[in-house]
């Protein structure tokens, strides 16, 4: 940088005049923007004048940039050139990014290069830097460098720096703002124009021209394109370009990559909606060098059918701002809006072309009032306005295409053919237009039918009802200029047959209406005409005519269901006898008239259905007009009941239609001369069947408004049935009323205000012996030939209203009557009738009497009491029986709790009452006013209601206070004594004096006695022999007036066995004191014979026990002595051989004696035994073991039978094997000495609550069985035994609880022991062994 | 096992016994088979006797006259003789007498029933005070 073109800096720091230098520096700028200098300008004149006015080597200007990049922009100086374009980053080290950092002015003298990259390349040595703030922000900086000076600048110098820069900031501001708002002001302009030179243009392209041209311009680009696309592709529609050569190499572009491309962006901006942004080159735009590579904006718009988009190329000199972009978007949006209205204007246009001419033909058409001619015109019409060589309209009957109005070449003609099914057809059906240029050429093509028409093109229309069903086609052939159909011709034919539509829809809905309105007025007139009929066979004719007249039918017939069968029928017209009478041929010729000229019911079509009615009205109204006299034709009536009841038996449709001999038998149907029936039923009030209505000779299917007629003419029917049931029986019940009222004895007479009789019945008339007619209008007291006496009523019943009393007693008559009134209105409404009832009760009045006389003195107490328990009616005999005082009072008590003693009894008699409805001879406790009881007998019974509710009882009462007494005291008598002979332990006899018995209390047949044995037996037979003498003797003495007492007897008992009895005889008296029978009472002494003796028996034993005890305590003593002295000796050496043996026997014999003394002490000992649960099974063969060597040595054969399942007992189980062995000891003694084969039978067995184990030997059996079991008595020869040992078994076993007994054997043979104890149940035997564990 | 032998031996057995005879035979016996017998009737002054001296063991009838029988004597030994408790023999003719029974159990004493053998009362006497010699 050393170089010439270095400039000196300027000298000097103080610089002459420096502040008023820098104020003009600052003005010349000011100027210079006043000027209206651009940015550039400003600038390029900043740094040179700054420069100038520093006198620095060189001054630099920053512009700041995105992300806070300093670009160099401008410099004056020391290497400007190089500084153009120099990129300082925030981050680089250096003074100007430091100045933009800390947003002031800074300076550094002696620069070091090493630190400052970009000042050692400028060569500086001293630098400042000032930023550019606006707002706030920092848009740039200046840089200010001195190449010689190290130390050149300072503070002065840094603040004239900082207020340069703070003011070119200000004016560079201000003119970025001033070229903005210009900017801006121009697209505002632009925008304007575009609005304008769109609005007002009424053609497509124009409007989309104007948008390109204008867009092109706003956006300053070289190329915009717009495209369009309706139904197929998008479409080049204008471009806007900046050169003529542009543009038609764009267009050329046609069908080539560009517009494929174009078409491509616009397809793309469309699919996103709004505007895109793409960036293209040139290989994709293949434009070559013609358009810039850049940014395109694509901005897509959309009309109701039409979607477009506008490019917008890029520009040559840079891209496109947000702000461009979205007035893209906003101009797009404008150009759908014109494009929109000019498409509008189009079709408008068009539209109101083809309206008219639609309106031309309609207008024309409409002068024709007939719809066959207007269809007829219409097609003449359509085909001309159309363009095409033949026309026609089909309508769909019977679901086929039927062609009813044809033109061809300008020929109208009416036509009825069927219009092929085929492709044609399904797509009109599925209400689609379906056309073709070649119907020839169509799959499935019927081509001999084409070729019979001759039918090349077809266009054909579907016509919609109003719902939306289709109801026939329009149609057009062959196109008169040959070309090919267009979718205008489809859109015209539509329209036309839109017309055609309405027209068929209105004439349809008129025809629909006129024929409702006719159906109502007919059913009005019908219900009109019925109505009056109140008599079922007229209503039953006239109703089938009319219903033939309306429902279009040539004959008929109504036949009305009651009591369950068909009763009244009524045919129409009557069948004549012979030959066919007008009314039945007319209507069957017309069949075949009607299918010519209208197959079809449904169509529309007025004419038709008027002619319809008139013609089955004139046929109706022939046979009345003839007035045929109808000849009840009873046979033909029976034979349509009967098939009307089969009809309804099989068919429950309210309306049926069909052949007559299918639904009415063939037969009828013949009859009748009916083919065709349609049958419905005529619904009762209550929904049962009243009828059935049959028509026939209709002679078209039943349509849905036929039936609808039908149930209407039905319903009407049956109203109307009803009416004239119910006015039947209206009738009835009025003569049957008026009968009764002739019939009823008591009086009626109906007289008015004017006490005019109006009335009478029959009785009445009988009465004053006139007849009834010749009353009617006489006055009421004249009726009654009474004289005047009060002028108040004339009518004598009427005076009697109000008051109490409703009985009038005749003066004249001497008649009591009872007059019941009641007023009602008369049938005119107004004028008030009375009625009088009058029933003669002179009769009752005295039958009443005579029963209060019966009543009031009678004396037996009468009664009416209720349920409840009050009386209601008493008269005086019952009030002295209760003890009260008057009736009054005795009606005021209760009589359940005052009357009655006790509810159980009044309970029964209630139940008596309420199972029989009565009591009789009920005898009852009742309680008198002062408490005390009477005995009354009852007799009542029940009033009932007529629902069977008890209202009252009524009876009478007897008091038998005294007889029942007497009876009660007899009573207990008589129960005391039969107690005391059924429960007294004595046998108590009568006999009679001859000795007979006569009676026997209940013991004698509990003693074994049968009845009819010892009734009527002699008294001595009963005494034992022996006996028979002292009871003789003593029935003598009875008889002799004595008495005996404790007379001991033996008598023979019922078993046989004998039994001891105190017996006692009293004599017995009648009423003269003579003796008439005997009383005999026996005591039965038997067992307390046999107790005595026990009890002596046990004392005995009791006694030597104790004295046992005794004896063998003091035999022990001397015992052991004796004892053990001889063992002391017979141990002694030193005693002889011979002594030796004496001594032997003396210890045995001493030894025996032990055993003795044992043997009683254990036989007397009182202590009680050891208690345990034992099992005698096991003690028996313990016991039995011990005894085994002997009873095998001895051939003694032991046989045992042990209960297995023996329960065990409780006792002591050393003590019962002493039993036992004492008795088998006993019994071995017993088969041992007895030749025979020894054998000994133990047995164990469960007896009831006990154990019972027997010994049964075959030895020589007990003598004495009575005495075995004593102590001391023994059989045995002396020296055996000790006699202790079945005496001690026996204290055993009774210790035991239990007892033990012998008896021989019944053979004859040995003797059997028997020893019982008690059972030990498993919980007894729980608890005594518990009570042995406590002692 | 002879020096205790030689020491009992020097005691004697105190015999209780009222009935004439059957002291005679019970010291008799005991004598012959080696044991020395002190022999008194009545339960009072055996008690006496036995609060003085020292024996071997005692026999004791249950029945004694002088208001002590034999279970008192063993309740008495019990109380005061603590070493001669598992030493006493009881003879009882009583057997039958519920009361009697039940007092010889409850007192746990060795018993013989009269009429005993001579070998039952030398085993009893051999059982409780050993054999003489």
């Amino acid at each position: 940088m050393a170089g010439g073109n270095m400039t000196p800096p300027p000298a000097g720091r103080a610089l002459p005049n420096s502040d008023e230098a820098f104020q003009k520096l600052l003005l010349r700028i000011a100027a210079k923007a006043a000027e209206r200098a651009d940015a550039a300008a400003l600038i390029q004149l900043f740094c040179h004048d700054s420069r100038e006015f520093f006198q620095v080597s060189g001054v630099y200007f920053w512009r700041r940039h995105a992300g806070d990049e300093l670009v160099g922009e401008q410099a004056e100086g020391k290497l400007a050139e190089r500084f153009i374009g120099l990129r300082l980053l925030p981050q680089n080290s250096a003074v100007t990014a430091e100045a933009v950092r800390v947003r002031r002015a800074i300076f550094a003298n002696g620069v070091h290069s090493k630190t400052f990259s970009a000042a050692r390349e400028f060569e500086a040595r001293s630098l400042m830097a000032v930023p550019l703030v606006v707002f706030d922000e920092v848009i740039g900086a200046a840089t200010f460098l001195h190449d010689s000076d190290e130390g050149f600048f300072n503070e002065d110098l840094a603040a004239k720096a900082t207020i340069l820069a703070g003011q070119l900031g200000s004016l560079l501001e201000a003119t970025r703002l001033g070229e903005a708002s210009r900017e801006e002001h121009r697209r505002a302009e632009i925008l304007a124009e575009v609005a304008h030179a769109l609005h007002g243009t009424p053609d497509v392209a124009a409007v989309i021209e104007a948008l390109a041209d204008r867009l092109r311009l706003l956006l300053r680009t070289r190329l915009v394109s717009v495209l369009l696309r309706r139904e197929g592709p998008f479409e080049l529609r204008a471009v806007s370009a900046e050169t003529p050569q542009l543009a038609n190499s764009f267009r050329a572009g046609h069908d080539r990559q560009t517009i494929r491309f174009a078409a491509d962006l616009a397809q793309r901006a469309v699919s996103a909606g709004e505007a895109i942004t793409i960036s293209i080159s040139s290989e994709l735009h293949s434009l070559g060098t013609l358009v810039s590579p850049g940014l395109l904006i694509a901005a897509p718009f959309r009309t109701s059918r039409t979607q477009g988009a506008i490019l917008v190329y890029p520009r040559h000199d840079g891209v496109f701002t947000a702000e461009e972009k979205s007035l893209v978007s906003a101009i797009a949006s404008f150009g759908a809006v014109a494009v929109a209205h000019a498409e509008l204007c189009a079709t408008a246009q068009g539209q109101a072309h083809e309206l008219h001419q639609l309106l031309e033909i309609s207008s024309e058409l409409s002068s024709s009032g007939d719809l066959e001619h207007f269809l007829q015109a219409f097609v003449l019409r359509a085909a001309d306005f159309l363009g095409y060589g033949r026309c026609f309209i089909a309508l769909l009957e019977d679901t086929q295409f039927r062609v009813r109005y044809a033109v061809d070449r300008g020929q109208s003609r009416r036509a009825d053919t069927l219009f092929p099914e085929g492709i044609a057809t399904r797509a009109l059906r599925a209400k689609e237009v379906f056309w073709s240029d070649d119907v020839r050429q169509l799959a499935g093509a019927n081509l001999e039918i084409l070729a019979q028409y001759q039918a090349r093109q077809l266009l054909s229309v579907p016509l919609l009802g109003s719902d939306g069903r289709v109801i026939g086609m329009f149609g057009v052939l062959d196109r008169l200029d040959n070309t090919g159909i267009s979718q205008q011709d489809i859109r015209r034919a539509r329209a036309l047959a839109a017309q055609v539509s309405v027209v068929l829809e209105v004439a349809h809905n008129l025809h629909q209406s006129e024929q409702h309105r006719r159906r109502a007025e007919a059913l009005t007139q019908l219900a009109r005409e019925i109505d009056g009929l109140l008599r079922l066979p007229d209503f039953a004719r006239r109703f089938v005519e009319r219903a033939i007249q309306l429902a279009g039918a040539s004959a008929g017939a109504v036949a009305l269901f009651q009591d369950g069968k068909f009763q009244t029928v009524a045919l129409h017209p009557l069948p004549a006898a012979t030959g066919l009478t007008p009314a039945s041929s007319e209507p069957r010729a017309l069949p075949d008239q009607q299918n010519q000229d209208r197959p079809n019911q449904d169509r529309p079509n007025q004419d038709h259905s008027i002619q319809d009615y008139s013609r089955a009205e004139r046929a109706a109204s022939i046979p009345a007009r003839t007035k045929l006299e109808p000849h009840e034709d009873h046979a033909l009536h029976q034979k349509f009941a009967h098939a009307l009841s089969e009809f309804v038996a099989k068919q429950t449709d309210a309306i049926v239609s069909g052949s007559a001999a299918e639904l009415l038998g063939s037969d009828l149907a013949s009859s009748l001369g009916w083919d065709d029936c349609v049958v419905a039923r005529l619904p009762g009030s209550n929904g049962e069947l009243a009828g059935l209505l049959c028509l026939a000779g209709r002679s078209r299917p039943l349509a849905a408004e036929d039936r609808d007629l039908l149930e209407a003419i039905a319903g009407h029917a049956a109203m109307a049935l009803e009416n004239a049931r119910l006015f039947t029986r209206i009738e009835q019940a009025n003569r049957h009323w008026l009968e009764i009222f002739d019939a009823i004895t008591d009086f009626i007479v109906v007289h008015d205000e004017t006490d005019k009789v109006l009335r009478v019945n029959r009785s009445l008339a009988n009465m004053i012996g006139v007849a009834p007619s010749e009353l009617i209008g006489v006055n009421m007291r004249a009726l009654l030939a009474l004289t005047s006496e009060s002028a108040l009523y004339s009518c004598p019943f009427c005076r009697s209203m109000g008051e109490d009393s409703d009985e009038f007693v005749h003066p004249a008559l001497d008649r009591t009557y009872l007059v019941s009134t009641s007023r009602v209105h008369g049938a005119s409404g107004e004028n008030l009738q009375t009625i009088h009832v009058l029933k003669d009760i002179t009769d009752r009045r005295e039958a009443e009497r005579r029963y209060r006389e019966l009543f009031d003195n009678i004396q037996e107490g009468l009664f009416f009491s209720t349920p409840e328990g009050r009386f209601i009616e008493v008269n005086d005999a019952l009030v002295a029986m209760l003890g009260y005082s008057s009736r009054e009072e005795l009606l005021q008590v209760d009589i359940a709790t005052q009357v009655y003693f006790s509810p159980e009894e009044r309970q029964r008699h209630a139940e008596a009452m309420e199972k029989d409805g009565h009591m009789r001879n009920y005898e009852a406790t009742l309680r008198r006013k002062n408490g005390s009881a009477i005995y009354v007998l009852i007799n009542a019974f029940g009033m009932y209601d007529n629902l069977g509710r008890l209202l009252q009882i009524r009876g009478l009462m007897l008091d038998v206070t005294g007889l029942h007494t007497y009876q009660s005291e007899l009573h207990r008598e008589r129960d005391f004594s039969g107690k005391i002979l059924s429960n007294t332990q004595s046998l108590i006899l009568v006999a009679d004096t001859a000795g007979l018995v006569s009676y026997a209390n209940r013991r004698w047949y509990e003693a074994g006695f049968e009845q009819r044995e010892l009734l009527g037996r002699p008294l001595l037979e009963l005494a034992a022999p022996g006996y028979v003498r002292p009871l003789a003797d003593a029935l003598q003495t009875i008889l002799r007036g004595g008495q005996v007492d404790n007379l001991e007897l033996q008598i023979m008992r019922g078993n046989g066995h004998l039994g001891q009895f105190s017996v006692n005889l009293s004599p017995m008296r009648d009423e003269q004191g003579n003796i008439n029978s005997i009383v005999v009472v026996m005591t039965d002494i038997t067992d307390s014979a046999e107790l005595r003796g026990k009890l002596v028996h046990a004392e005995k034993m009791a006694a030597v026990g104790q004295l046992v005890s005794g004896v063998a305590h003091e035999v022990n003593n001397p015992l052991t002595a004796i004892l053990g002295f001889a063992d002391l000796l017979l141990e002694n050496p030193e005693v002889p051989e011979s002594a030796r043996k004496d001594l032997r026997v003396i210890l045995q014999e001493a030894q025996r004696t032990k055993q003795i003394v044992q043997n009683l002490l254990s036989f007397a000992r009182q202590m009680p035994p050891q208690r345990n649960s034992v099992q005698l099974n096991v003690i028996l063969r313990r016991t039995i073991q011990l005894r085994s060597y002997d009873f095998n040595s001895h051939g003694v054969d032991i046989v045992e039978h042990l209960d297995e399942g023996l329960p065990e007992v409780i006792g002591d189980a050393h003590q019962l094997q002493q039993v036992f062995l004492n008795i088998l000891n006993n019994a071995y003694d017993a088969v041992h000495e007895v030749g025979r084969p020894a054998r000994i039978e133990i047995m164990t067995t469960k007896a009831g609550d006990s154990v019972e184990v027997s010994f049964c030997d075959n030895g020589y059996g007990i003598s004495h069985p009575d005495l075995i079991f004593d102590p001391f008595f023994t059989t045995k020869e002396v020296g055996k035994g000790t006699g202790l040992g079945l005496s001690i078994c026996y204290g055993i076993v009774k210790e035991h609880g239990g007892e033990i007994l012998c008896h021989n054997n019944v053979d004859g043979e040995g003797a059997t022991f028997i020893v019982r104890f008690p059972a030990a149940s498993h919980t007894a035997s729980l608890s005594v062994a518990a009570g042995v564990i406590q002692k | 096992m002879t020096t205790p032998a030689i020491q009992r031996a020097l005691l004697p057995v105190l015999l209780i016994e009222d009935e004439p005879s059957i002291m005679a035979l019970v010291s008799a016996t005991l004598e012959r088979n080696g044991y020395e017998v002190v022999c008194i009737e009545s339960g009072a002054e055996a008690l006496r006797l036995l609060e003085r001296g020292q024996f071997l063991g005692v026999v004791s009838d249950m029945r004694t006259p002088g208001g002590v029988d034999g279970a008192q004597v063993h309740s008495w030994i019990s109380a005061n003789r603590p070493d001669l408790v598992h030493k006493v023999v009881i003879i009882t003719g009583d057997y039958a007498n519920e009361e009697t029974v039940t007092t010889l159990r409850k007192i746990g004493a060795l018993y013989l029933e009269k009429p005993f053998r001579v070998q039952d009362l030398i085993s009893a006497v051999e059982k409780t005070m050993g054999k003489a010699r």
